[in-house]
């Protein structure tokens, strides 16, 4: 059994890190050191941190572009993070596949993706092989509202269900895709209703609730787990910041920024854990200092490593 | 040495695949409990049950990305594209998915899966049923391209390709299905990658794949009654390409011509001319030839018959070449 | 700020020039005023000036002609305008602007060390219609593929082809067994051996254009003779005799040539017209060119309004002209505006000549030396007297036998009265 307050503890120290990861990519995307777009992962953080919370290390996770905090706490590096996405061959699949093809054999992420949507089918693959092996391990697949309309979604659902595979499908839904809101690309306002076309069920979680989307994510988990199929968890979230660095965000309304801002999980979740007595001020701050540490070290190390070769990228086209 | 046919030739070489490797699983449309449309997986499912076997629905890019996912955990996945016509819908997988993972991960997450799919006319069915599209796929570094034309080499192939640890499209061409050809008894593989003289000659040299294979050398066998001797070469793997087979031999006839029954126009005969012209231009006593399909869709019936190359009109420029 | 050097016009009838040589190097230094270079128009070299201070980036191709206005250097502060410079479209040489069918060099091997001959066939070989492999064995036999005739498709060279005739090469051989089949080792062209080579360009170029080019546009005929000049020569005597040393120099014949020839262009002007664009444009001024040899070839210096002008003025132009000449700076001004040309052929010995007409004039006159000859007096008597050759070419376009033989015939008559030299 899990002492809750330590639970509680390393799910803070967790999102702050997600946090602050995003803050050190920004200021070195900002300082030109980073090598192609990026996407901010900010008010995802509670999804990717609880998730990781809710799987066992030998569960899979096959994501989307926003999971960066997902990685983390599943166990990936910052450093090796950080130097893939900056292009070093320090990172984890050697800078070649920069901040959207976070691909780590260890830490078990597969399969994505710049073609949003082409993830579900992998994540299929995945969670087929292990009901094939006869093994407990669990697959969770991550996408965007938008991905959900792609066909594969649809292909990919039908047949998990079909099977009763040991899946978990996350739509995190922040309401825009890349620069359009959900309105007006989709007919239906919540992706969880999807999920009754395959008799499956839908979940909607909100995702600036840390507690409860981990308590959903959970279930689902272990619903699949247990043999008894997948599930449709929309979290519903809110993009703090543009599609990709540089986006002006002309689209968005300032009140509603500054509502969601206001809101953030992070500093909210911070709070209950001092009004809950988990832990004090200065437990917390040493805390946090710790992980600016991390952070620290990681982007000294991703700075000073090698940037990737030339020669490198004429290499394993061929196993 | 037995004589089988064709299919059985495939049926056997997956049913052996399965039994050596438990990694090894098939995905398809009515692969399982019908034995497959063409009865190539007949049996399987019986043998190997379900989960290995698995009849899928209608989802061509969620099958193949299935395998793509399977194999990137080190599954052997081997997904059955009915007909080539369809695999338009396993492009995004193929080419994005599976082709570039290798690559992309640093060389550390290999996807050893083999799509199998039906091409070619022979079933008279028109436009949707009768496409080779093998150019397609040869033009996609990360992925290997396969296109046996006897049971000996599609059931060696297959083997191969099931073992190979890259996405491999294994092209089975459905008018050779009734083919029937020595196989050994004893287990064999065939490597990829490697060229079959089925003919040897000194005057002309015909490269071909596929069914292809066998009217070349029906008009090798007529142009040996005239005096020409044709050399015939049978590719057996697009890419990787046996480049040192091709050149050797048209060193030494100074004539080539490349058969196919796909479209000819940017067809894979047009990347083995260039080779052959950039590498041996010095070497040629007369330009390279490609015969090959018509380019218009496949029109329903014996009407096909004309769109694709034939035995005589191989005859008829060969002997164009060897003035 | 970017200057551009352009071809300037020189001269009421330049229209192009060729860059005979550049004297500076691409990219370097120059002052404004330096001579960068030297053109070459239809008559003179010319030096040409830096129209300012700066890096200079050369455009224009030494031996290339180019319009009258082309840019063909651009001088800048500095090196990085010089690359941002665009030059706009005509830097382009005038060849280049016909039509230009580029035969791409293939060549076959990097072989620097082929002979002159081998050459040739290799530039022959490719233009003719031949398989790769044939012409691959033909370069390696040295077989002029040019000699064979092919039996491959559209009358292609194959393979066969070549070995037959190698074959059939062999067995000739074997008939000439004794030719030594060895060649020198020293340059060949043609069965020639070389002593050197230059290219064809500067004053040689043009004059060899000119040349052509007058043969090519008139009906040249030459009527030529000798006539009796003991007079002529008496004359020229007494004349110097009297008046060398208040003039300060000798008339010579050549100055009393050229006033008999104003004099008689004065009365057939026919003799001094021209044909140009289906127009027969007679001429008002007579200017009267005469050859003169210099270092770099020939130039034909030109008197101006010759009818105007004293023998005295004549001959103080021609000396002046002369020496100018010689020194390598006559003017544009000096080499147009020729309506009539005299050459001198006695000058380097000759006698009579077939000279050819200086466009776009009618007619030249040759002159040779004078002789003195054996003559038939009005006593049916042999004497020795003083005989010049002479040969009118003339333009049949324009003048007629009757027309040339007028002007003969009074040049032989101021020939005999040759003080209708001070009075005409």
């Amino acid at each position: 059994m899990v002492d809750i307050k330590e639970f509680k503890l390393d799910y803070y120290e967790k999102l702050y890190l997600a946090r602050h990861f995003e803050d050190e990519l920004m200021k070195l995307f900002a300082d030109n050191k980073v090598v192609g777009w990026i996407h901010s992962n900010k008010g995802h953080e509670v999804i990717g941190v609880s998730l990781a919370l809710a799987m066992r290390s030998h569960d899979y996770i096959v994501p989307h572009h926003r999971d960066r905090p997902a990685y983390l706490a599943k166990g990936l590096s910052a450093k090796s993070l950080l130097a893939e996405i900056m292009g070093k061959t320090t990172g984890c699949c050697g800078g070649i596949g920069g901040e959207l093809h976070i691909m780590d054999v260890e830490t078990k992420i597969y399969g994505p993706t710049g073609v949003l949507g082409s993830n579900l089918p992998i994540a299929l693959g995945i969670a087929y092989a292990n009901k094939l092996a006869g093994n407990d391990h669990v697959v969770v697949c991550n996408f965007g509202e938008g991905g959900s309309n792609r066909g594969s979604f649809h292909e990919v659902l039908n047949m998990a269900a079909l099977w009763s595979l040991p899946i978990v499908f996350v739509c995190e839904n922040n309401k825009f895709v890349e620069f359009t809101p959900m309105q007006k690309h989709m007919n239906i306002e919540d992706v969880a209703r999807r999920a009754a076309g395959y008799d499956i069920e839908g979940i909607i979680a909100d995702a600036f609730n840390p507690m409860e989307t981990y308590e959903t994510f959970k279930y689902a988990i272990e619903k699949a787990r247990r043999g008894d199929g997948p599930t449709l968890v929309e979290a519903k979230t809110y993009r703090l910041d543009g599609h990709y660095e540089g986006d002006p965000m002309k689209y968005r309304d300032e009140e509603e920024k500054k509502y969601w801002l206001e809101r953030d999980p992070i500093t909210g979740f911070k709070a209950s854990l001092l009004n809950e007595s988990i832990a004090n001020e200065s437990e917390l701050e040493s805390l946090e200092a710790s992980v600016h540490q991390v952070l620290k070290e990681a982007v000294e190390f991703a700075l000073k490593s090698e940037p990737l070769k030339v020669s490198d990228t004429f290499k394993n086209v061929y196993a | 040495m037995t004589k089988i046919n064709f299919r059985w030739a495939i049926t056997h070489a997956l049913d052996e695949e399965l039994a050596r490797d438990d990694k090894v699983f098939l995905v398809g449309q009515d692969v399982g409990e019908s034995g497959g449309v063409f009865g190539l997986t007949r049996g399987l499912y019986e043998k190997y049950g379900g989960w290995r076997v698995k009849d899928t629905p209608i989802s061509e890019e969620g099958i193949t990305g299935l395998a793509v996912g399977a194999g990137m955990i080190g599954h052997r996945p081997v997904v059955e594209i009915m007909y080539m016509d369809f695999i338009s819908l396993a492009i995004e997988q193929l080419a994005n998915q599976a082709a570039k993972t290798f690559y992309v991960s640093g060389g550390k997450i290999k996807v050893p899966m083999v799509v199998r799919t039906l091409a070619g006319g022979g079933f008279k069915a028109g436009i949707h049923h009768s496409q080779s599209l093998e150019s397609w796929f040869t033009h996609i570094p990360g992925l290997k391209v396969v296109y046996p034309s006897t049971p000996y080499d599609v059931k060696g192939l297959l083997k191969s390709s099931i073992r190979d640890d890259n996405p491999v499209v294994f092209i089975e061409h459905k008018g050779l299905f009734s083919l029937k050809g020595e196989v050994p008894e004893e287990e064999y593989t065939i490597p990829l990658g490697k060229a079959d003289i089925k003919r040897e000659g000194s005057d002309v040299t015909i490269i071909s794949y596929g069914k292809s294979v066998h009217q070349s050398l029906e008009a090798a066998e007529a142009l040996a009654k005239e005096g020409i001797s044709a050399e015939v070469i049978d590719l057996r793997t697009l890419v990787p390409l046996d480049k040192e087979t091709i050149l050797k031999s048209v060193e030494k006839t100074n004539r080539a011509m490349v058969v196919y029954e796909a479209t000819k126009e940017s067809g894979f005969g047009a990347e083995v001319s260039s080779i052959i012209s950039e590498e041996l231009i010095y070497d040629l006593d007369a330009p390279v030839r490609r015969i090959a399909g018509a380019f218009t869709p496949i029109p329903l019936g014996d009407a096909e018959d004309a769109h694709f190359p034939t035995v005589e009109e191989i005859i008829k420029v060969a002997k164009e070449m060897c003035y | 700020m970017v200057s551009e050097l352009k071809i300037p016009k020189i001269g009421v009838e330049m229209q192009s020039a060729v860059i005979d040589e550049w004297d500076i190097v691409d990219g370097s230094q120059v002052e404004k005023g330096e001579i960068l270079l030297k053109i070459q128009t239809e008559k003179v070299t010319y030096e040409i000036e830096s129209p300012d201070t700066g890096y200079v980036k050369i455009l224009g191709k030494e031996g290339d002609e180019y319009d009258v206005g082309s840019i063909i250097a651009v001088i800048a502060e500095s090196h990085e305008q010089l690359e941002r410079y665009q030059q706009p479209n005509d830097g382009v040489p005038l060849e280049k602007k016909q039509v230009i069918n580029h035969m791409v060099n293939l060549s076959i091997e990097q072989e620097n060390t082929l002979s002159k001959s081998e050459q040739e066939i290799r530039n022959k070989n490719r233009k003719v219609k031949a398989t790769p492999l044939a012409k691959k064995i033909a370069k390696g036999q040295g077989i002029d593929l040019t000699t064979l005739s092919g039996t491959g498709p559209g009358g292609a060279i194959v393979k066969r082809d070549v070995l037959k005739a190698q074959e059939n090469a062999s067995t000739t051989k074997q008939e000439e067994s004794g030719m030594a089949a060895l060649q020198p080792r020293s340059e060949t062209e043609l069965d020639k051996l070389v002593a050197n080579r230059t290219p064809l360009k500067g004053m040689r170029k043009t004059i060899a254009t000119h040349m052509m080019s007058s043969l090519q546009t008139s009906a040249q005929l030459t009527d030529i003779n000798e006539i009796e000049v003991s007079k002529l020569v008496e004359f020229r005597k007494e004349l110097n005799e009297d008046l060398a040393s208040h003039l300060g120099f000798k008339i010579s014949f050549n100055h009393l040539f050229i006033k008999a020839v104003s004099i008689i262009l004065k009365e057939l002007p026919v003799m001094n017209s021209s044909i140009m664009d289906e127009e027969i444009i007679q001429w008002k001024s007579i200017n009267l060119g005469f050859a003169l040899s210099v270092e770099s070839g020939l130039v034909v210096p030109v008197i101006k309004n010759v009818d105007q002008l004293s023998l005295n003025e004549i001959a103080i132009q021609f000396n002046d002209l002369v020496a100018r000449g010689k020194a390598g700076t006559l003017t544009a001004d000096d080499l147009s505006g020729g309506t009539f040309t005299i050459t001198n052929i006695g000058s380097y010995g000759g006698y009579i000549s077939t000279p050819i007409i200086n466009q776009p004039q009618v007619a030249i006159l040759g002159l040779g030396q004078i002789k003195e000859k054996p003559i038939v007096n009005e006593n049916r008597e042999i004497v020795v007297g003083d005989l010049i050759g002479y040969s009118l070419t003339f333009d049949h376009r324009l003048i007629d036998g009757e027309t040339a033989g007028q002007f003969q015939n009074k040049f032989a008559h101021i020939m005999r009265n040759p003080k209708l030299l001070l009075v005409k």
